[in-house]
Order: structure tokens, then C-alpha cells, then sequence
């Protein structure tokens, strides 16, 4: 990047004007045009619409023509607690995902790549992927097998042994578990192939000068494996965490659904939203609500971006 | 976001070569450490191997059991009373059908359709030297971010007429930031050199595009294909947002929605099941089609698979 000055001294090339990069690039750029008119149409369009999050909402008179009040549809939820509530799960989950998610993935493509069974590590890698591929709807369904009251896989196994069935569906509290280890399950695979990909690329002389100097797998993994995978976990934390006001709607509403008992633990910006909208046709805190998540989105992902654009400017978004 | 990094170093040497060939040269006699290493290494991959199949195949079981027998409980990984109704069962529903009509049409159209997009737009920004490729970055990034939000998007998809239409399916998914940059960050690896060449022989864009670069981008090409693929086949909540009225744009996982939403009306479904086709409840058609919703990405994936890792190592990450 810091010698770009260099290389145009040596390459001396007569500087353009903008009219002229304009005239240069005329292909490129009218090819760019439908493009730039699908993104400005499905997702700028639709952004004067978080007006509604202002209003009192009426059907008949549409976004603009309904009565403005102001920031009350914020005032309420923040009073109500529901704000915070909806925050702290959202960002609490995340944080576990992130976590926990991204170590798993490093400990998987360690071992996975640790591994020495040429066969056995195809089909092993092969079948930590297939979760990933199994949509949240069936997913929902897998787990609603495990863990019913009546015929689940967990019950079966409690009443067989002669003890108190267990009613997960009736308990909020066991959630914040349940559901971090249900992404475990359908993520790991997927998120360690970026982990594995760069422990692919580690120069073999060097993992190969360490066995020769007596180093056994633990010294290896934590000497040199470790160390080079430092980069790669830094910066795709750092992108997640862009992430982190965002959660993730399908596994949420597959598993959890309308289960009100369930809410205070498992209530996320997204299922909240939705389900303002859908049933409760609540459409200004709906609103409300999603324009509160996109604006603290958009600060943590301009903070991130310039963390990253600091650490390593060619990995930065913009 | 994993993808969107950049890789220049590995695009030649194939990031995927195992670097274990090159340990073979000379082997070091094993230390009891390692061993152990090794046996714990593999009894946790069992481990974990068999905790990902093993819902899966509990599914699979219940899906060919007898349907009140399964509701004693206690199958886990073979049928205790073999049937085949459930599937009998499922095939009859005329919705369901349809659905899987539908949803093939929307994997095909609409993974052809995102591909050819999102590889003229990641070819456009990937130029070197395109004086609008910063803006266009941030232009396409931000909408990965900020959204107006469910309303105001129903709203406008109202207007332009698409709900209760198939297009609403395809085309507003059609491009996607995230595609895109896992495309530009793979072609930002491909050696200018080639580029260049071809310019020199008086190639144009169009024929670059074509014959240079999206020949060197299959790996990466049949990633976001399988990416986009996947996506549509296992979509839902479309249908149920924008075409919930119209029986004949429904898709196969909605109708599966539909059929595990049917546990309130539990009883009144149960009757009707039993007058249809003898012994089959709820639980077991629900396992049923979601075993037949699951098949065909189970079927066609292993074969991906090698394209999936090799353009997702490609696109991946820097040493």
C-alpha cells in the first residue's frame, strides 16, 4: 500500500482527470448502472420508510399522512424495559456465538487437521458440514424430537432409567443454553473451514523443522499452529462483532415460535419485531425498534471498520 | 464475512495441497504424547461425528415407524414398527407438492440469476484502477448493515407488485453484498498479468470477463452457486411474509412450517389422518417430510463439497 508513490515513479503515467477516468471506464460504468439502481431500489427505497417509527401508525393514511408524534414509541419501549431487555439478549446471545463459536471452529480445525486417517478425515469434515445445510425450519423439528415432553430422545432416556421427566419447553431458563449449543451444532462445520484453511496454508517446513527438534502435537499447536492462526481470528472476530446487533431470526423463531413462556430468555430484537408486526400489527414500535437496531449497527460497524483498517488496511470493508 | 479477505499468495499454489505430504519425508518415531494425542484426537472426532448425525438419524427412525408406536417413545436409531405410510402420508398432500415445484423452480432461476449478476458486479469492482470501486464498496457494504426495516420493505414490494408473485423470490436477493465480495476478493487474486496480456490483444471487458477470468473462477463460481442454492432451497420466511395467499407459490419448507405449526390442532389433525391412511400422528409425518425436505441437499452435497472448501480456501484468508 505505502509504496504505491514508488511505483508510479518508476511507471510514469500522465495523471487523469475525473472526465477523462469517466471516459475510460464508460463501459464499466454503465455497466455498473443496473446495479446501483436494484441496491438503490430494494434497500434505499425502502429507508425513508423508518419514518413510521415516528408515527402513530394508521393503515388508512399510509407512512406519511399518519399523525407525527415524535419520539414516543421510543420513550415507551426504553420505560418499559422492553429495550433493554431485547439489547441485552440479542448482544448476550451474540457474544456466545461469537465466542464460543469461533473457539470450537479453531479446536475443530486443529484436530481435524491433526488428524491421520486420510479417510476418516474426509468424512469427518463431511459430516460436521452437513448441519450447516439443514435449514432452521428442520432444525426446529430435530430438536423438537430431542427434547419434546412426551415421546423426546432426552425424556425417553430419563423415564427409562426411572427419573423425573424434564420439560425444557416449559423452562426459560435452559434456553440460553440449549440454543447456543443448537448453533454450535449447525456452525462449527461451516466455521471451521476458515480456521482450517489457514492452518492449510502454514509453511510445512516449519511445522516439519519442529518434529524434527522433538516438538510433540501439543508444543506444535501451541508454539506454532496458534500463532500463525492469531491474524485470522482477530479479524474475523473483529467482523462478527460488526454483527453482534443483529441476531439470528430463523434459529430463534424455529425453535422458540410463539412459546410466550420463553420470551424473557429467548426474546431477541428480530422474533420481537416480527411478531409486533405480524400479530400484534404494531407497525411504529415495530419500527421503532428495527430503527434503533440499524443505527447502533451502523455505529458498531463504522468503529469496527476503522479498528480493522488500523490493525490491517487491505482486510478493511471500505 | 469470513470470505471477504484477501488472499494473493495462494491462488497459485492451490491453497488446498495437504501439507502432510510433506511430513512423509521423514518420519519421526511417534512419542507416547502423540499417541495419546492421537487416540483422544480421534475418539472426540467419533464423538462429535456422531452428535451431529445422530438427530438426523433419530428423525430418519421415527420417519419409518408406525405412528402410534412411535408416541411410546423410546425409538432412537432404528424403527421398532416398520412403515411406510408417514411417507404415503405426505405424498398425498396436494400442497406439499406444489411446494417442491415451486421451490425447484426458485433454486434454479434464482441461483442462475444471482450468479451471473453477482460475478459482472464483482468483475466490475475488481478492477484495477476503476475510479468508482471505493464508493460502489461502501454503496454495497452499508446495505449488509442497515435495512428500513420489515415494513417499509412489505411496503415497497407491495408497490412495485410483488407480493403473490414469484418473482419476489428471485429477484430482490438477486444481488448480494456478501456474494459479491467473496467474488471480487477471489478475482483480486487472479494475476493482473493475464489481464493485461489479453488487453494488448485488443480484448474488451466483455471478453476478459468471459474467456480470462470466469474460467480461473470456477472454485469460487461454484461456491456462491451452492451458497445461493442452498439459501433458496431452505427459504421460508419469503413465503410466509409475501405470498401467504397464494396456495400455488407456497414453498416446501413453508408447507413444513405449516405442518409443525399444526401441534395446537393437534387432536382435530390426528382424526383426520386416521380416516385417511390408519396409523400415523402428527410427530411422524412431521419426521417424514422433513426427511423428504432434507434428501435432495443431502444427495447433491457431498459432490459440491470439494468445490465448497477449495473456493472458500481460495477466497479465504491470508497466512
Amino acid at each position: 500500500m505505502g509504496n504505491s508513490k514508488n511505483t508510479n515513479s518508476v511507471t510514469p503515467r500522465k495523471k487523469r482527470g475525473f472526465f477523462e477516468n469517466v471516459v475510460k471506464y464508460r463501459t464499466l460504468i454503465l455497466m455498473c448502472i443496473p446495479a446501483i439502481v436494484f441496491f438503490f431500489m430494494f434497500s434505499y427505497m425502502p429507508l425513508p420508510g423508518i419514518w413510521v417509527a415516528f408515527v402513530k401508525y394508521n393503515y388508512g393514511k399510509g407512512i406519511f399522512g399518519s399523525k407525527f408524534i415524535g419520539l414516543q414509541n421510543f420513550e415507551f419501549l426504553a420505560s418499559s424495559g422492553k429495550l433493554l431487555t431485547l439489547t441485552k439478549n440479542t448482544i448476550l446471545y451474540n457474544l456466545a456465538f461469537i465466542l464460543l463459536g469461533n473457539f470450537l471452529a479453531i479446536v475443530m480445525a486443529i484436530l481435524l487437521n491433526e488428524m491421520q486417517a486420510k479417510l476418516f478425515k474426509k468424512v469427518a469434515q463431511t459430516m460436521m458440514f452437513l448441519p450447516y445445510f439443514i435449514s432452521q425450519v428442520l432444525v426446529g423439528v430435530l430438536v423438537f424430537n430431542l427434547l419434546n415432553y412426551d415421546t423426546g430422545f432426552i425424556n425417553g432416556i430419563l423415564e427409562a432409567f426411572g427419573l423425573e421427566k424434564w420439560q425444557p419447553y416449559a423452562d426459560p431458563n435452559v434456553w440460553p443454553v440449549l440454543l447456543v449449543v443448537i448453533y454450535l451444532w449447525q456452525q462449527t462445520g461451516y466455521n471451521s473451514v476458515v480456521y482450517f484453511a489457514a492452518i492449510c496454508g502454514i509453511d510445512a517446513e516449519i511445522i516439519e523443522a519442529s518434529k524434527v527438534d522433538g516438538a510433540n502435537a501439543f508444543q506444535r499447536i501451541r508454539y506454532i499452529i496458534l500463532p500463525s492462526l492469531k491474524p485470522t481470528i482477530i479479524i474475523l472476530l473483529l467482523f462478527a462483532l460488526g454483527g453482534i446487533v443483529k441476531g439470528n431470526f430463523g434459529l430463534f423463531y424455529n425453535i422458540i415460535g410463539t412459546n410466550s413462556l420463553l420470551y424473557d430468555t429467548t426474546d431477541i430484537i428480530e422474533t420481537f419485531v416480527y411478531r409486533a408486526t405480524m400479530t400484534d400489527f404494531n407497525f411504529s414500535t415495530a419500527s421503532a425498534v428495527g430503527l434503533y437496531q440499524s443505527i447502533v449497527g451502523f455505529v458498531i460497524v463504522m468503529v469496527v471498520n476503522g479498528v480493522i483498517k488500523k490493525i490491517d488496511p487491505e482486510y478493511s470493508l471500505f | 464475512m469470513e470470505m471477504a479477505l484477501t488472499n494473493k499468495k495462494n491462488f497459485n499454489e492451490g491453497g488446498y495441497s495437504a501439507p502432510e505430504e510433506k511430513y512423509k519425508i521423514r518420519k519421526r518415531k511417534a512419542s507416547p504424547g502423540d499417541i495419546a494425542f492421537h487416540i483422544c484426537n480421534g475418539i472426540f472426532m467419533i464423538l462429535f461425528v456422531v452428535i451431529t448425525l445422530y438427530p438426523v438419524l433419530n428423525t430418519l427412525a421415527i420417519s419409518l415407524n408406525d405412528g402410534t408406536d412411535a408416541l411410546r417413545g423410546g425409538i432412537y436409531l432404528i424403527p421398532r414398527k416398520f412403515s411406510l405410510k408417514n411417507y404415503a402420508t405426505v405424498l398425498q398432500k396436494d400442497n406439499l407438492m406444489i411446494g417442491a415445484v415451486v421451490t425447484v423452480a426458485r433454486t434454479l432461476i434464482g441461483t442462475a440469476l444471482a450468479l451471473i449478476t453477482n460475478a459482472i458486479l464483482a468483475f466490475i469492482v475488481s478492477r484495477k484502477n476503476f475510479i468508482f470501486a471505493k464508493q460502489l464498496s461502501l454503496f454495497w457494504v452499508i446495505t449488509m448493515y442497515v435495512n428500513g426495516g420489515m415494513i417499509p420493505i412489505f411496503l415497497l414490494y407491495k408497490g412495485l407488485g410483488l407480493t403473490n408473485s414469484f418473482a419476489v423470490y428471485v429477484i430482490p436477493g438477486m444481488v448480494s453484498a456478501f456474494n459479491m465480495l467473496v467474488i471480487r476478493t477471489y478475482m483480486r487474486g487472479i494475476p493482473d498479468s493475464l489481464e493485461e496480456s489479453a488487453q494488448l490483444d485488443g480484448a474488451g471487458y466483455t471478453t476478459i470477463f468471459l474467456h480470462i477470468i470466469s474460467p480461473l473462477c470456477k472454485p469460487v463460481y461454484a461456491t456462491v452457486a451452492l451458497f445461493v442454492a442452498v439459501g433458496q432451497w431452505n427459504s421460508w420466511f419469503d413465503a410466509m411474509l409475501y405470498n401467504r395467499m397464494s396456495d400455488n407459490l407456497t414453498t416446501l419448507q413453508y408447507e413444513l412450517m405449516k405442518l409443525l405449526s399444526s401441534v395446537t390442532n393437534q387432536s382435530s389433525s390426528v382424526e383426520a389422518m386416521k380416516n385417511s391412511s390408519g396409523s400415523v400422528t402428527p410427530m411422524s409425518v412431521r419426521a417424514a417430510a422433513t426427511i423428504i425436505t432434507m434428501l435432495p441437499i443431502i444427495c447433491i452435497y457431498p459432490f459440491l463439497q470439494q468445490y465448497f472448501v477449495s473456493g472458500l480456501t481460495l477466497g479465504g484468508v491470508k497466512e
